[in-house]
C-alpha cells in the first residue's frame, strides 16, 4: 500500500540530499520533474531510497539524480540557471505572434456559433485598410526580432484585399527592418481559388484550416450556410494547396460526435492529403456552452478519445507513414528537448499580452486571440486592453496583462506551484473565466487540467516503451525551435 | 487503515498522525473536492461524499485509502517544496540576473528606433506605396466595400483621424468609453 510506503518517510526530516523535486505515482513507478525541465522514472522501491537518504551513493540511479539536478548536494547552479533560462527565454522577449481577426464574416458555421452573429453582406465588420495599415507597423513596435502575423477570423478570405495587403507590406516592413517574419492564414477555405492559391504559394503563407474528421461530422459543425457542405470545401481546398506547395495543416475539435471515432478521423485526415492531426478541446463558450449537452464532452471522453488518437498515430508512424498529433508534438518538445516551441498557453507565465497579442476587425486590442474570441462570443469586453493608439509598451504593461500575468504564474497556483508537470505546462486565466467564472481556476474540477495531465500520463507512460520514445523524440525535435526563428503559428489557444 | 465508517451518512473518518500538517490535509481536501466534502477536527479528517451516487462499506474504505495516500504525497510534496525554497529563489534569480545581463549587451539595432539611414528610407518608400495603394482602393470600389470612404479618401490617414475614423478605432479605449 502506497500510504504504507511513504508514511514511514515522514517520521524523519528530509534528507539533505533530496533537491526541488516534483513526483507523481503512474502506475508503480515513480515520474520525477524538476523545475529544470528534466525528469527520471524511479521504482518504487527506489523512490523511497532517494526521499529517505538511503541511496547508494555513485550508483547509476545516484549519477542519474546528480546530472539531472535532483540532488541537493550537487547541484550545478550554472547549468541548471542556464537550462532554466533557455527554456524560458520568452520572459525576456516581447510578443511575436499577433492574431488579427479580419471580419467577422463567414460562410460556414462552428461549433462556437451554428450561425455567425453578423450577415455575410455586412462588411461592416471588416477591418479597413487603414486599420491594417496601422495594425502593420505597430507588430514591429515590440522588441521581438521575430515576428509571426496570423490572419483569422471569420473567414479571414473574405476580406482578401485586406490580407493580401498585410501579407505583402508586413513581410516587405519585416525584410527592410532586418527581422524574421512568418505569416499565416486559419480558414476554412470556402473561397480559394486560383488566384489566392498563386498568392499564398509566392509568400509562403501557412494555412491551418478546421477539419473534423469524416464528412458526416465535419458538416454537423462546419456546414456551409446555405446548406453545401463544407468538407467537400475544406477537403478541396486543402488538396488545391498541397498540390500548390502551400504548406497546411488542420485541426480537430472534440465533439460528442467524435467519441469512439478516432480511427474514422486519422483516415479522413490521411485522405485529405494531411501528415498531422492537431486535436484541440472544446471550449463552453458561445453556442458551444448553449449546446454543452449536445456537442460538449466532459475530460475523461476528452481523453478516451485523445489516446485513440495517439495510438492511431503510433500505429501509422510503426508502419512508417509519418503522421503527428501537434498537440503532442508540443508538450514533448518541452519535455524531452528541454526548450520552449513557443505555445503561449504552456509557459510558467500565461503568455497572453506577453508573448501574443490580438486584433479585433475594429482595431481594438485583446492579449491573446482565445481573450478576443471569448469577447465576441460572448459579449464581454472584460480582456480588451484598447487600441494600438495606447502604444505598445503600455498595453503590454496594461493591468489586464499583469492581472493575467499574477493569474497565472504557476509558482503561486494551488497544486500547480508543486505539480509535477509544471515544468511543462501552464495555465489559461481566458479559459478559467469562461469555464468557472474567474481568473484564478480551480484546478480540481478544471477541465482543461484535467485534460492536460491526463495528456502528460499518457505521452509519459507510452515514453516508456524505447520505440515510442525514439519516435517521441523525434515529434519532440520538430516541434523545436532554432534562435531566430519567429513563434510558430496556429499554437495560440483553443477556440477555432 | 484504521477507519470508521457510516454508510447511511455515506461518511469515513480516521485519524492522522502529527507528521502530518493542516497544509497538507487542505491540499489533499482541494485535491478531493470534486469527489467530497472534507471536515477536519483534532482527532482527524471525516471525508462525507459527495453527488447521488451511494458507497458501500469497500468503496468508502477505498476512498479514505486514496485520501490517505495523497495525504502522505501532499505531506511530501509541502517539505521538498518548504527545505529547497532558498535554493530555487537562488537559483532563479541568478537566472533571471543572467538573462538580463545578456539583453543589456546586445546590439540595440533590433529595435526600430536604431534604424540605419536605408533602413528609415526604405520604412518610408513602403509607407508610400501603402498610402498611394489606399488611395487607389479608395477610388475603386472593392470586395472590403467598407474600406472606402464617400469622399474617395482612404480612411484614417495621418492628420484626418476625427472624419475619417467613424469607427473611432484611432481614439484610445477611455476616451470611447469616457472611462
Amino acid at each position: 500500500m502506497p500510504e504504507a510506503l511513504l508514511g514511514p518517510l515522514l517520521k524523519d526530516k528530509l534528507p539533505e540530499t533530496v533537491g526541488p523535486t516534483f513526483f507523481r505515482k503512474l502506475g508503480e513507478r515513480y515520474l520525477l520533474t524538476n523545475d529544470w525541465g528534466n525528469h527520471c522514472w524511479l521504482e518504487a522501491e527506489e523512490f523511497v531510497q532517494f526521499m529517505g537518504g538511503t541511496l547508494k551513493e555513485e550508483s547509476e540511479l545516484w549519477h542519474n539524480l546528480r546530472t539531472r539536478g535532483f540532488l541537493r548536494n550537487y547541484m550545478s547552479f550554472e547549468e541548471l540557471g542556464g537550462r532554466w533560462r533557455q527554456r524560458t527565454h520568452f520572459l525576456q522577449e516581447g510578443p511575436g505572434l499577433h492574431v488579427l481577426a479580419l471580419t467577422r464574416r463567414s460562410r460556414c458555421a462552428s461549433p462556437y456559433a451554428a450561425k455567425p452573429a453578423v450577415g455575410f453582406e455586412d462588411r461592416k465588420f471588416d477591418m479597413t485598410l487603414a486599420a491594417a495599415r496601422r495594425l502593420a507597423k505597430f507588430v514591429f513596435d515590440g522588441p521581438r526580432s521575430e515576428i509571426t502575423m496570423e490572419l483569422r477570423g471569420g473567414d479571414p478570405m473574405l476580406n482578401w484585399d485586406v490580407a493580401t495587403f498585410l501579407v505583402r507590406h508586413t513581410s516587405s516592413f519585416a525584410k527592410s527592418v532586418q527581422r524574421n517574419f512568418r505569416s499565416a492564414i486559419v480558414s476554412p477555405l470556402f473561397e480559394l481559388d486560383e488566384e489566392k492559391i498563386a498568392f499564398l504559394a509566392e509568400h509562403e503563407v501557412e494555412i491551418s484550416a478546421p477539419l473534423d474528421g469524416p464528412k458526416d461530422l465535419h458538416d454537423s459543425l462546419r456546414g456551409g450556410l446555405e446548406g453545401e457542405s463544407g468538407w467537400e470545401k475544406t477537403v478541396a481546398g486543402l488538396k488545391d494547396l498541397k498540390k500548390a506547395g502551400v504548406p497546411c495543416e488542420a485541426y480537430f475539435t472534440v465533439t460528442r460526435g467524435a467519441l469512439g471515432r478516432a480511427k474514422e478521423v486519422v483516415k479522413a485526415y490521411r485522405d485529405a492529403g494531411l501528415d498531422s492531426i492537431h486535436v484541440r478541446a472544446l471550449w463552453p463558450v458561445g453556442d458551444a456552452r448553449k449546446r454543452w449537452s449536445e456537442i460538449g464532452v466532459s475530460a475523461q471522453e476528452y481523453l478516451a478519445f485523445y489516446n485513440e488518437i495517439l495510438d492511431a498515430c503510433l500505429a501509422l508512424e510503426a508502419e512508417g507513414t509519418v503522421f503527428q498529433e501537434r498537440g503532442a508534438g508540443l508538450l514533448l518538445t518541452k519535455m524531452f528537448r528541454g526548450t520552449d516551441p513557443g505555445a503561449v498557453e504552456h509557459r510558467l507565465v500565461y503568455g497572453g499580452g506577453l508573448g501574443e497579442m490580438a486584433y479585433d476587425f475594429d482595431g481594438d486590442v485583446y492579449p491573446s486571440e482565445e481573450a478576443r474570441v471569448y469577447s465576441e462570443l460572448e459579449g464581454d469586453k472584460l480582456f480588451r486592453i484598447g487600441s494600438v493608439d495606447r502604444g505598445f509598451k503600455e498595453l503590454v504593461g496594461h493591468p489586464t496583462v499583469r492581472s493575467l500575468a499574477m493569474a497565472s504564474e504557476l509558482g503561486s497556483q494551488p497544486l500547480c506551484s508543486q505539480c509535477v508537470y509544471k515544468p511543462f505546462c501552464g495555465v489559461s486565466p481566458v479559459y478559467n473565466v469562461a469555464a468557472q467564472g474567474s481568473l484564478h481556476g480551480r484546478n480540481p474540477t478544471n477541465d482543461r487540467c484535467a485534460i492536460y495531465m491526463g495528456m502528460f500520463d499518457a505521452l509519459f507512460e507510452r515514453s516508456r516503451d524505447e520505440k515510442v520514445k525514439g519516435l517521441f523524440e523525434d515529434w519532440a525535435k520538430s516541434g523545436e525551435l532554432e534562435s531566430g526563428d519567429p513563434t510558430p503559428p496556429f499554437l495560440s489557444g483553443g477556440l477555432l | 487503515m484504521n477507519c470508521d465508517i457510516d454508510i447511511n451518512q455515506q461518511r469515513v473518518s480516521f485519524e492522522i498522525g502529527d507528521t502530518i500538517t493542516e497544509e497538507a490535509v487542505l491540499s489533499t481536501a482541494h485535491v478531493f473536492s470534486r469527489r467530497a466534502e472534507v471536515w477536519t477536527s483534532e482527532e482527524g479528517v471525516e471525508l462525507e461524499v459527495k453527488g447521488d451516487s451511494k458507497l458501500d462499506e469497500s468503496g468508502l474504505k477505498k476512498l479514505g485509502a486514496e485520501f490517505l495516500e495523497e495525504l502522505t504525497a501532499q505531506e511530501l510534496r509541502r517539505r521538498i517544496s518548504v527545505e529547497n525554497r532558498s535554493v530555487r529563489e537562488y537559483l532563479i534569480t541568478q537566472a533571471l540576473i543572467a538573462a538580463a545581463n545578456e539583453q543589456g549587451q546586445q546590439p540595440a539595432d533590433s529595435q526600430l528606433g536604431n534604424l540605419t539611414g536605408d533602413q528609415e528610407d526604405e520604412i518610408q518608400r513602403l509607407i508610400s506605396e501603402a498610402e498611394s495603394e489606399l488611395e487607389s482602393k479608395a477610388g475603386a470600389p472593392s470586395s472590403g466595400g467598407q474600406n472606402a470612404t464617400p469622399n474617395g479618401k482612404g480612411e484614417g490617414g495621418e492628420g484626418q483621424d476625427e472624419s475619417l475614423d467613424p469607427k473611432a478605432i484611432l481614439k484610445s479605449w477611455e476616451e470611447k468609453e469616457n472611462a
